[in-house]
């Protein structure tokens, strides 16, 4: 582990970026009623809830060994990655629900409030999946217990790069859940908690699944460009594309004010 | 009831005994060990390099093989330089040590495996710093840069297929490797026109064939990567 970058990492991404998140977003709308204990407890959750989840890469790395072809490890395996990582911020919603009762529930019923809820929880998942990963880069042992191959991995200012975009991703997909749960609570739509759930898989897949395209057919000059460019273009590009899809379903989701309305 | 007892009894005590068994090894004839091939590499078309096999019979401390390997590519304004020597025992062709340098896209990695029993001990020296681990082999266990090496001295029917462990040391892990002798080609190659027996070698999704000369000398003749486009040809 080189060590201002590692810093950069712990303090940077693992303290600083969540403790400014909350002291910009802690007021907004209904999110006051939110103490910081829960905001914390919800954080630290979702930030443990990466290596509680991260097993899954025994069974991942058994099907890859498997059944080795292009479509199964984009099409099965990572969806499988896709599905439990996603999972992982709908449960920590659920806990956070759970130990917040009345005022949790609240919270999705403003679009607002859930979005940026939604938006915390992967957050914190993806400082937990930075922070993790360059543990387990850094102790290669651990490896073998998660069922991962990070030995060649170090965390350098190029993984400091990657990783402030792919918390980033997680927090997309973390606030399309969150959208999910605003129509659960707030429009009464159970199904398009769903909906969202597949919309936030398939945004990971569309991420992840670039990077086994790269892997499985290198050879292609856009693909060449891509990963010449990855940090650069590729990453930035990708990050867009997932606040785009964001904008665009918060701003097709109904408020529930419109709704009263409406039904007034 | 005794009888479909005894008939439990015994299809668990056949089951157990069963599962205890380890994979055959392979079964390996080796030859002489005192050459040098050079071939020649080609991406698609394009001639872009050469690489060399040297072996090297050592007596002391006991029956070796001193396996040398070097490649160069060339391609666009990139350098690739990949050299590893390896020691093997004679008679089993089981890794006791390898070295691998590895430069490439100017920067240098280096990595050293010590084969034990049931461990191999990975020292890695990468462009961000050192890594060590201890990993976990078995009885088929081999090192990645030998198997060109092993398909020299396997014996293998038509279609049979063999699974093997490959301990890669800048990886610092081992994949699974399946080796399938697929049939008889003739095969036309710089160094001359030669009868080959022609293995499919698949790994991670990659598929490699090599063919090898079935006279008694065992060359490697020819090498294509299907993923990569690579070929490395006999000179």
């Amino acid at each position: 582990m080189t060590i201002l970058p590692s810093l950069i990492l712990f303090v940077g991404i693992g303290i600083i970026v969540p403790t400014l998140y909350w002291t910009i977003f802690r007021k907004r709308s209904l999110l006051d009623k939110i103490s910081a204990w829960l905001w914390s407890l919800t954080g630290f959750i979702a930030f443990i809830f990466f290596p509680a989840f991260l097993f899954r890469k025994h069974w991942e790395k058994a099907m890859v060994i498997a059944y080795n072809k292009f479509w199964f490890v984009l099409g099965v395996v990572q969806m499988d990655n896709n599905f439990w990582e996603t999972l992982a911020k709908l449960l920590v919603i659920i806990i956070f629900i759970t130990i917040a009762r009345e005022d949790g529930r609240a919270i999705f019923t403003s679009k607002i409030s859930a979005t940026i809820f939604g938006y915390w929880v992967g957050l914190c998942y993806g400082i937990g999946e930075a922070l993790f990963l360059s543990i387990i880069g850094y102790i290669p042992v651990l490896n073998r217990i998660f069922g991962i191959n990070l030995f060649m991995y170090f965390t350098t200012w190029y993984t400091v790069w990657e990783r402030a975009y792919a918390i980033q991703l997680h927090a997309i997909i973390g606030a399309l859940v969150g959208l999910g749960f605003y129509h659960w609570y707030g429009l009464g739509k159970r199904w398009w908690l769903l909906i969202f759930f597949t919309f936030g898989v398939l945004y990971h897949e569309l991420v992840d699944g670039l990077v086994i395209v790269m892997m499985y057919y290198p050879r292609p000059a856009f693909v060449k460009f891509m990963n010449a460019h990855i940090y650069t273009i590729t990453l930035p590009v990708l990050l867009v594309i997932g606040y785009l899809l964001l904008f665009i379903a918060y701003r097709l989701s109904k408020s529930k004010q419109k709704i009263n309305i409406t039904g007034g | 009831m005794k009888q479909i007892l005894s008939v439990v009894i015994a299809i668990s005590l056949i089951t157990i005994s069963c599962s205890k068994k380890q994979a055959p090894t392979l079964q390996l004839s080796p030859h002489s060990w005192d050459e040098t091939n050079k071939y020649q590499i080609y991406l698609d078309t394009a001639l872009v390099g050469t690489h060399r096999l040297i072996y090297r019979s050592l007596s002391e401390p006991e029956p070796l093989i001193e396996l040398q390997s070097i490649s160069e590519i060339k391609h666009a304004t990139a350098i690739s330089r990949d050299s590893t020597i390896l020691l093997l025992r004679q008679h089993n062709l089981k890794p006791i040590f390898s070295s691998k340098t590895l430069l490439t896209g100017g920067a240098l990695m280096t990595s050293e495996v010590k084969y034990n029993n049931n461990k191999a001990t990975i020292k890695a020296h990468l462009p961000h710093g050192e890594k060590s681990i201890d990993i976990p082999i078995n009885a088929n266990t081999y090192d990645n840069d030998q198997i060109t090496t092993i398909l020299r001295a396997i014996n293998l029917n038509s279609n049979e297929e063999k699974e093997i462990t490959v301990v890669i040391g800048l990886s610092g892990t081992t994949i699974p490797m399946k080796i399938k002798l697929v049939g008889d080609e003739k095969v036309k190659v710089p160094a001359g026109e030669f009868e080959c027996h022609k293995y499919l070698l698949s790994f991670l999704g990659r598929e490699v064939y090599i063919w090898y000369e079935k006279t008694s000398a065992i060359r490697m003749i020819k090498y294509f990567d299907s993923t990569m486009k690579m070929t490395m040809e006999l000179l």
